[in-house]
């Protein structure tokens, strides 16, 4: 008994939440658990996973990063460019579309990095203009038109199925098992969750806290080149606006998941679970008869929520050790 | 040597006119339709027409950066106080009372942000950012994908009756916030928490209302901006404010009020605005598309802060 109370503490409280999001409208609609419609759940949550992954990084580090959405938009667009622009689409222009997309998303990274990593300016202003920049680059791109019609084979990166399970949902996995590897295991890990606790007791300990915050961008802004790819590949059409509101989303999925703007806690574990429950929630929205508008403005709520209390609680606890500090002085 | 130094700060505090004065300048010779004493139309439409927003809507981010916060929800709950007003305006066909409601929807909004900053806790970025979701949620949702036309009664006739009426409205209030910025207890007050919030707190300066008065203040210029706004499009609808928050940033930074908090005025928030609307204005003229404006709004930023990081150098000794 006592080993299972164990095991059940291990479990993230955001899996609870889940289960109870899902009963909730399951019992409000019995559609909603029906095969396909968790399939869908589970694909849209794989896509915010895999850009929740960097954004993660980056808040574990004490910073953020508002430019992702629209870095996968730019992403998106320059890869759909090159791969609609033969007549026939052959594998290799795939495999060359989606390098280049990718490496959109490197380059924001690196910029973001270099300029709050190197230079030390201030990583809300970066972000948020490199946000402007690959919004405006991507309207530039694409001369404001959606460009849809790929070809099977790219469509199949996201649609395609192995083994009955949609392949996007694979490629989120494989991706979330090595970040989730390197956050926990590797020295580059550790060095993320010291920089973002303490930037001073990270640099006298020998961590290059310089590489390591270039580093973390890199990632983040790699993420979002994937995601905008996938997410593409997923809609079959990409436009400036296909990101859009996936940097807020995907923040939601970290604070739900457990890490807390402030960085040095949490973990990418956490933000799988967040994913998922932001994806729940919007696809319960839905079945419970909400439109779209009324899913942004109850998602912001919540966030809203989630954040205050959390602001508040972590407030509570200091207050509190302060009080015992003091007690025993 | 030192003649030098002092030139150069001269010139340093003088670089924003110049800046706008090139600019028109190079815009005027290079292109045939931007400005000439024959064809003023241009000009005319750019002071009147578009400097005015921007003017008042850079005023109220400068607050919010001496502050050392930022104000993100300020193009959001603009749209939704000018929608609010818009449909009160419909159902009543009151101007008075349309106009009290716009602004009590943009106070309010202010009045919250002010208090999720200082009594919450909260960052600035994340309060108003979130905030910016929940108003554009709630615009959406009131509206629900329509538009509002055809105003009844005077209230077009009010801000649009005389050509500069929206530059007057402007000139006026930036005249008052000057005034409070730069001769009351209130406005050092602003500074000095900028400057070193705890000091301030320690010397007795109540910081949170000073939090909690300015960004009313913020939230109130943002609605009276829609409300000129919608006066003047004679439409509203939920996404009118997409791209100001973006636009007043970069005017403010342009201007010279330094992101570090505590240094800025009303003066640079107008002349940072000028140069935004010369400048995106003067785009269009030389034939780069629209589609390049969100482009240089962003470089722009990023410009003003290397800028400005050069400047601190300069004038720190």
């Amino acid at each position: 008994m006592s080993s299972f109370l164990k095991f059940t503490k291990k479990i993230p409280g955001t899996v609870y939440s889940i289960v109870l999001l899902v009963v909730f409208f399951s019992l409000v609609n019995s559609r909603f658990l029906n095969p396909l419609n968790l399939n869908n759940i589970l694909k849209n949550a794989s896509i915010l996973t895999i850009v929740a992954m960097g954004v993660t990084m980056v808040m574990l580090s004490a910073k953020m990063d508002l430019s992702v959405g629209y870095v996968m938009s730019l992403s998106a667009i320059v890869a759909s460019m090159i791969i609609t622009s033969r007549e026939e689409t052959t594998i290799g222009l795939i495999i060359l579309g989606c390098l280049a997309g990718v490496a959109v998303g490197v380059i924001f990274g690196f910029f973001n990095g270099i300029m709050i990593g190197k230079y030390k300016f201030d990583y809300w202003l970066i972000t948020f203009s490199s946000m402007a920049i690959a919004q405006g680059l991507s309207l530039v791109v694409s001369n404001g038109r959606i460009i849809s019609g790929y070809s099977k084979n790219f469509r199949a990166l996201a649609d395609g199925r192995i083994l009955g399970i949609s392949s996007i949902i694979i490629v989120a996995v494989f991706i979330c098992a090595i970040m989730i590897f390197i956050s926990t295991r590797t020295r580059f890990g550790y060095a993320i969750y010291s920089v973002g606790d303490s930037e001073e007791c990270a640099n006298k300990s020998g961590i290059n806290v310089t590489k390591t915050r270039i580093w973390i961008y890199v990632i983040s802004g790699l993420m979002a080149g994937l995601g905008g790819i996938l997410l593409a590949s997923k809609t079959n059409s990409a436009s400036s606006a296909l990101g859009m509101g996936y940097e807020f989303n995907a923040i939601a999925a970290v604070v739900v998941g457990g890490t807390p703007s402030e960085g040095g806690r949490g973990g990418l574990l956490g933000t799988v679970f967040g994913s998922i429950f932001i994806a729940v929630m919007k696809s319960g929205l839905q079945f419970v008869g909400l439109t779209a508008h009324w899913q942004t403005l109850m998602i912001g709520f919540f966030i809203m929520a989630i954040i205050v209390s959390d602001v508040t609680i972590s407030k509570l606890k200091l207050k509190k050790e302060l009080r015992r500090i003091y007690k025993d002085a | 040597m030192r003649n030098k130094k002092k030139m150069q700060i001269i010139l340093y505090k003088y670089s924003r006119v110049m800046i706008f004065v090139l600019m028109f300048l190079f815009f005027t010779f290079f292109t045939d339709t931007f400005f000439s004493f024959s064809n003023m139309n241009n000009i005319r439409n750019i002071f009147a027409q578009q400097v005015p927003f921007l003017m008042l809507l850079s005023i109220g981010m400068t607050l919010a950066i001496i502050l050392k916060g930022i104000d993100l929800s300020i193009g959001t709950v603009l749209a939704l106080s000018s929608c609010v007003a818009a449909m009160v305006l419909q159902a009543t066909g009151n101007s008075l009372l349309c106009i009290l409601t716009g602004l009590a929807v943009g106070s309010f909004f202010g009045l919250v942000n002010g208090l999720l900053i200082s009594k919450v806790g909260l960052s600035p970025y994340i309060a108003t950012y979130s905030i910016q979701w929940i108003s554009k949620g709630i615009a959406y949702v009131l509206l629900a994908g329509t538009q509002i036309y055809n105003f009844p009664g005077n209230f077009r006739q009010l801000f649009t009756g005389w050509f500069y009426t929206l530059l007057l409205i402007a000139f006026i209030v930036s005249l008052i916030m000057w005034f409070l910025m730069s001769k009351t207890t209130f406005g050092r007050n602003v500074y000095v928490v900028g400057n070193n919030s705890s000091a301030a707190r320690l010397s007795g300066v109540k910081v949170d209302m000073i939090y909690i008065v300015t960004f009313t203040i913020i939230g109130f210029l943002a609605s009276l901006t829609g409300l000129m706004y919608i006066a003047n499009l004679g439409a509203a609808e939920p996404i009118i404010g997409d791209s100001f928050a973006l636009q007043a940033i970069a005017a403010t930074l342009i201007g010279g009020t330094s992101f570090g908090g505590g240094k800025g005025s009303v003066f640079s928030a107008i002349i940072g605005s000028m140069i935004m609307i010369t400048l995106t204005n003067g785009l269009l003229h030389m034939g780069v598309g629209t589609y390049w404006q969100q482009f240089a709004i962003g470089v722009v930023i990023v410009f003003s802060i290397i800028l400005e990081r050069g400047s601190a150098r300069l004038l720190k000794d």
